[in-house]
């Protein structure tokens, strides 16, 4: 019994150092990308950006708006102010866009949603060229 | 129904009561079936938080949006229905939560899987999916849906409902959009919706009451 449980915890924490190393650089991308934010350094948030940048809101009808730097400053404080409904674990709750990002140290697995495609909530990042950049943001209306 | 206001007793206080404390943050209500001072404040505060006069009768528009579960969101720590024990269809697209479009030629199976619940079967996931979704995920639990990649297609279906977590809520836009997707739950500004093809994958979506309206809300005839 003992053994097996051992051999089951070395299993998971294989699995789990594995998953860490393959998705490091998208993890170290994340906590400057998320401190940037958090300092409000937005020439260091758009330098982590893919410009122009794709901005769309909830519908595919909607009209997708590509913002330079230019209007970068403006467009980046309407994405982290608006409102998200998130969950965490059995919660359902509403949360800014900025206070999701504060909250987020670590990405996880169901963050991926391809190997070179992360997503937290209404904001995406894609990894181009081996660099990861924001590409993508949703509005909510 | 009588209203409610200072002075009642029975059971329905008590009811009453019991719907307060489960809408409502803060201090607990005792429940005695005695509408008494602490009751009536509680009745305002709720009133207040969803945009319903407040002035301490708890009356049609009270009742009707406390048996719909509407609640004030505004505060983040108040935790929004996740699932309905009578609607298992949710629990089916909660599970389904982050299955996202692809880029380019690619197309994600899954929503494929989606699209064959329809009549259109569409072979992209770069053509609307909401109301395949909505398809898929009754089917999983035996439900017949209206095998329709059209949103409107719902607007029949079944039975007509009240906004409450797991009915089918048909949604349009000031821009012409019409959306299908699962009613979670409603706050003073916005429609909770569960539904797939909400930022070009399977989340859990804000609609504003700005600019969106419900067309209709309803559930599977058993």
């Amino acid at each position: 019994m003992f053994i097996r449980a051992a051999a089951m915890t070395l299993i998971l924490l294989f699995s789990v150092t594995s998953y860490a190393d393959d998705n490091q650089e998208a993890q170290t991308y994340w906590s400057r990308f998320r401190r940037a934010v958090l300092d409000h350094e937005n020439e260091t948030i758009a330098s982590m950006t893919k410009f122009p940048l794709w901005v769309r809101g909830t519908v595919d009808g909607d009209p997708v708006i590509c913002y330079s730097r230019k209007d970068f400053d403006l467009i980046l404080k309407r994405l982290l102010d608006q409102q998200v409904v998130v969950s965490d674990r059995d919660r359902v709750e509403i949360k800014t866009m900025l206070q999701v990002i504060k909250d987020k140290k670590q990405l996880t697995s169901s963050d991926f949603r391809a190997p070179n495609h992360v997503r937290v909530e209404l904001f995406r990042f894609d990894k181009i060229k081996g660099t990861w950049l924001l590409t993508r943001g949703y509005l909510e209306e | 129904m009588i209203p409610l206001r200072i002075g009642s007793r029975g059971p329905e206080v008590a009811r009453l009561q019991v719907f307060l404390n489960k809408h409502l943050q803060g201090p607990t209500l005792k429940v005695d079936a005695v509408f008494g001072p602490r009751t009536e404040a509680a009745v305002k505060r709720y009133q207040a938080s969803v945009g319903i006069g407040a002035d301490g009768i708890a009356g049609v528009k009270t009742w009707d949006a406390l048996e719909r579960g509407v609640m004030d969101c505004r505060d983040a720590s108040h935790p929004l229905p996740t699932t309905s024990h009578n609607a298992p269809w949710l629990i089916v697209a909660t599970r389904e939560i982050g299955q996202s479009e692809l880029d380019g030629a690619m197309h994600n199976p899954r929503i494929l899987r989606y699209h064959s619940t329809t009549s259109l079967r569409a072979t992209s996931d770069e053509v609307p999916w909401c109301s395949a979704f909505v398809n898929w995920c009754l089917r999983q639990v035996g439900i017949a849906g209206t095998n329709s990649a059209a949103a409107r297609s719902w607007l029949h279906w079944g039975k007509a409902s009240v906004p409450m977590a797991g009915a089918i809520a048909i949604m349009h836009s000031d821009k012409g959009d019409t959306h299908v997707a699962f009613s979670l739950s409603e706050t003073r500004d916005h429609f909770v919706l569960l539904g797939g093809n909400q930022h070009d994958e399977v989340r859990r979506s804000l609609y504003g009451k700005r600019h969106w309206q419900s067309l209709g809300y309803r559930w599977p005839i058993h």
